[in-house]
């Protein structure tokens, strides 16, 4: 046999399989693009359909956020004859109430598919399923698709936070914190042509595209919200600062109650708003004279304010490596409990400088300064640096060179009204499923004790006289004790290169009622403006005045009688 | 003394041989069910239980001495052009073409069967020559190719009609005819070709033209290869995934579970498992030409011949169709495209193959 012509053969059979694997080179891996886009040519949209969503409850039990199912339309106009484009129009107008003018201008639009109308209610859809079959215009359609809704509009809303309309994922504050647990999404339909150019519809089944998401339970109490909120809106009326807060916490459990802060949005219409952001998890601040409680506790514990009467106040100045600090009032002798009553820096600094530097560092940092509670997504940790130079330590001491945020004030306060013990803070109190059963259960967490008993009942005793009779006077209530304390922070001023006498961040921070403590309360105001010109800006002035309105309206809607011998007043 | 008769049968047959042509029939069922699931849920079980006879067949074709086939061979041939003509007259008409008539409650294509007829009647007749033939002898064959190929062709079916005188060339080439006049053919063929031309159906010119300039009519008659160059380019190096197929899922892609089952393969399987397929054919042609080499009798290597030759072009046709290199002519992916016909022809032309295997190592033991 001739052997050539075998191996002719071979060399023949050998090139015909090269070709096509060349060519299958050049189609799937080379040109791949080419082919990927002709693709793409080949739909005519692709259109998103939002997934459901859990729901967002408050403690109550009453709905914070929910997706409701809407009905999306839309028209292929290109295959739909111009005498059904009126008719569709006059139809549809009626049925969704929306201007027929505009129907029939989208209708007759150039673009191959047009969106005639979003969000309109579900309970339409078998109407306008009648309409298509009727008029037999089969490139008319309804996407059935959902929307997340706050029916509390702006309440809580920094808190909340939203969904975003294009991608149903939560992308801010609590919903983006659950995006795992109450899922959402989207799917991607894809609208495509057939052989023959027209445009392929198919039955998309929504249901099985959802997991099974969980309900969330917030520890946030609507009722106490809108309290905290409208006692904040009257205090930005007044005030007209920057920033606002009051934040509620439950001082045993760690319960975050209210959480309202200025400025705050509707998330029903996020997109309308350029800042989202949550002051009281997500910026932290100089807390001035709220650190002063703190030092006395160190004070306490060192034995220090055992043998120690009285604490000469310098006549309002004193200097300290060089650098002058002073007080708002000239003060001579005062006790060690007229120094938190009356906030007296200089008495604080003096007490200070006599403790172990490191110690009183050692003793904010347990308070859980510093460190970020992780209880919101993006919170910030504040920072508190250890810096041993006695000016630092002096400025430390009262609240300066240091910043905290206003849920690790409240954490820290709440430890005096608890007992000495640090909580962590929780939002989320549980997870339900959709027959309301608890699925699983966001546990109280008790940390370590950080006060001592002896410091725990010098603070309670002081505290509720600085607003009996001290700085807080002003939000003393005639129902309900607090206790607490007033804070005024300067601001750095960049412009001076030090710190302003104009801007301030004041401060109130305590729990009521004072002797059965029920919530720890913050109220912060960010650049408050003077009402009148000789009016001192401070905590005493500002943040505490609104504190009575507050926890009286808080304690009747606990049905709590008040505490107070009402028959002295 | 049977039982072991058997057993050695067993030992005989080519595992390397019949595994990647069972591979083969396997692979294809699962890509017929991709393909076809949407438009016709019951395909795949027909393409399975044919596949299954067709293995059963391999087998016992290949226990029988295949030169007692090839004595069967001029009654075979007689009936296969007997039924070629009941087609012309009597045919079902699918897709505009008279290709099949029913047998026993069976849609046959007799022009597939046709491809047996012409390599085995061309066995039996090179049987007695010796290397190299005469013309005659190679005139001969070719007219033995061109009697039913030219029934196919006016029925019309350009493409099965080219692959039934493809095996005929290889043979007469492979046994001594010179180069020349195979060259000479292949210049009368062409002088001819504007009288094929004029004879052409309608579709078959537009097919051609199309093939020539895809992007003219991207609508009409370039449909095909477009939509099909889209799937498999779309496939990129791995694929979409099995079931995963855009192009074919959603009617994009004509024909994609018969003669263009390679584009859905190409679309869901990727680069990769395309080469891997083309290989396998390859794999299967150079083997069976090997032993094609080195059997001795005359009739055993036509077979061999015939059957790698036809094999290797009739995949290479139709994977270069769906790939835009080759104008649309309906020809089938041998055991992959679906379809009864084509896969029992080819799983029968691999199960004489087997037997000439068989026989000849059986043969080697003896003397």
């Amino acid at each position: 046999m001739n052997e050539k012509k075998i191996r002719f053969i071979t060399i023949l059979f050998l090139f015909l399989t090269a070709v096509i694997v060349f060519r299958l080179l050049y189609f799937q891996v080379i040109e791949r693009d080419r082919y990927l886009s002709y693709i793409k040519r080949q739909y005519f949209s692709k259109e998103r359909i939002i997934l459901p969503r859990g729901i967002i409850y408050d403690r109550n039990k009453k709905i914070l956020s929910i997706s409701i199912n809407t009905l999306k339309l839309y028209a292929i106009p290109k295959y739909i004859p111009h005498e059904k484009r009126v008719l569709l129009a006059d139809y549809l107008s009626k049925i969704i109430k929306v201007s027929k003018y505009k129907l029939i201008r989208k209708l007759n639009s150039k673009r191959g598919y047009v969106v005639l109308a979003e969000n309109i209610d579900r309970n339409l859809k078998d109407r306008l399923n009648e309409l298509r079959t009727e008029l037999k215009v089969w490139n008319f359609g309804i996407i059935e698709t959902s929307k997340r809704y706050y029916p509390y509009k702006s309440l809580a809303g920094t808190t909340i936070g939203f969904v975003r309309k294009d991608t149903g994922k939560g992308a801010s504050a609590i919903e983006y914190m659950l995006n795992k647990k109450l899922g959402g999404g989207f799917i991607e339909v894809p609208f495509l042509k057939d052989a023959k150019g027209n445009p392929l519809n198919f039955e998309i089944n929504v249901k099985d595209k959802i997991k099974n998401n969980l309900n969330a339970v917030l520890t946030i109490d609507s009722n106490i919200q809108f309290i905290a909120e409208e006692t904040l809106k009257k205090l930005v009326k007044l005030r007209k600062p920057k920033e606002a807060a009051i934040l509620l916490i439950d001082p045993f459990t760690g319960d975050i109650i209210a959480a309202a802060t200025y400025p705050n949005y509707d998330p029903n219409r996020y997109w309308k708003y350029r800042n989202h952001r949550n002051i009281i998890f997500h910026n932290a601040y100089e807390i001035g004279s709220l650190a002063k409680p703190f030092i006395l506790a160190e004070a306490i514990d060192e034995g220090y304010l055992r043998n120690l009467r009285k604490v000469y106040c310098e006549k309002g100045k004193i200097i300290i490596d060089g650098v002058r600090i002073k007080d708002h009032k000239k003060f001579k002798y005062l006790s060690p409990e007229e120094v938190i009553i009356k906030s007296s820096n200089i008495g604080t600094i003096k007490i200070a400088l006599n403790l172990d530097y490191s110690s009183i560092y050692k003793k904010l940092k347990e308070l859980g300064f510093g460190k970020s509670t992780r209880t919101f997504p993006g919170e910030a940790s504040g920072i508190l640096k250890e810096d041993l130079r006695p000016v630092n330590v002096a400025y430390a001491s009262i609240g300066q060179s240091w910043t905290a945020t206003i849920l690790q004030v409240a954490v820290a306060y709440s430890a005096i009204a608890n007992g000495g013990f640090l909580v962590k803070p929780r939002i989320v109190k549980e997870f339900i499923d959709s027959e309301g059963k608890v699925v699983e259960k966001i546990r109280i967490k008790l940390k370590k004790k950080v006060l001592s008993e002896k410091s725990v009942k010098w603070l309670r005793e002081t505290l509720k006289r600085v607003v009996e009779e001290g700085t807080a006077k002003s939000g003393r209530s005639d129902y309900f004790s607090i206790a607490g304390k007033t804070g005024t922070a300067q601001k750095y001023d960049p412009k001076i290169r030090a710190l302003s006498t104009e801007k301030f961040y004041t401060w109130f921070a305590g729990y009521f009622p004072a002797d059965n403590p029920r919530l720890t309360v913050v109220i912060f105001v960010n650049e408050p403006q003077k009402i009148k010109k000789w009016e001192f800006i401070g905590g005493g002035t500002v943040s505490a005045p609104v504190l009575k309105e507050l926890v009286d309206r808080i304690m009747y809607y606990y049905k709590q009688k008040p505490d107070k011998n009402l028959a002295k007043n | 003394m049977r039982i072991y008769e058997y057993l050695n049968v067993f030992k005989r047959i080519d595992y390397l041989l019949l595994i990647p042509v069972i591979i083969l029939i396997f692979w294809g069922v699962i890509n017929i069910y991709s393909a076809s699931i949407n438009e016709y849920p019951s395909l795949y079980l027909k393409q399975l239980i044919i596949g299954s006879i067709g293995i059963f067949l391999m087998l016992v074709i290949s226990s029988v001495d295949y030169k007692k086939i090839v004595n069967t061979a001029p009654y075979i041939y007689v009936a296969v052009v007997v039924l070629l003509f009941l087609v012309l007259i009597a045919g079902d008409v699918i897709l505009g073409a008279k290709r099949w008539i029913k047998v026993g409650g069976f849609a046959v294509q007799p022009s597939e069967f046709s491809k047996i007829a012409v390599i085995l009647l061309s066995a039996f007749y090179l049987s007695d020559k010796r290397y190299p033939i005469s013309i005659f002898d190679a005139v001969v064959v070719f007219v033995i190719a061109l009697i039913p190929s030219i029934l196919t062709l006016i029925q019309p079916d350009l493409g099965t009609a080219i692959t039934i005188l493809i095996p005929a060339i290889f043979i007469v080439f492979l046994f001594g005819i010179n180069k020349k006049y195979i060259l000479l053919v292949f210049v009368i063929s062409f002088l001819l070709s504007p009288l094929i031309w004029k004879n052409l159906k309608d579709y078959q010119k537009e097919r051609i033209i199309a093939f020539l300039n895809p992007e003219n009519d991207p609508l009409g008659s370039a449909y095909h290869i477009i939509q099909s160059k889209i799937a498999i380019g779309s496939g990129e190096l791995t694929g979409k995934g099995f079931l995963e197929g855009t192009q074919s899922k959603l009617y994009f892609l004509p024909e994609q579970h018969t003669d263009f089952i390679f584009a859905t393969i190409g679309e869901e399987w990727g680069f990769l498992a395309s080469i891997l397929i083309v290989t396998v054919y390859l794999f299967i042609s150079l083997r069976i030409l090997t032993w094609g080499n080195r059997v001795k009798e005359s009739s055993g290597k036509v077979i061999c011949f015939g059957v790698a030759s036809l094999l290797l072009f009739q995949a290479f046709v139709n994977i270069s169709m769906t790939l835009g290199m080759a104008p649309v002519v309906g020809i089938t992916l041998p055991f992959l495209s679906y379809g009864g016909s084509s896969l029992l022809t080819f799983s029968i032309l691999i199960g004489i193959v087997l037997s000439v295997i068989s026989t000849f190592k059986k043969e080697k033991v003896h003397f």
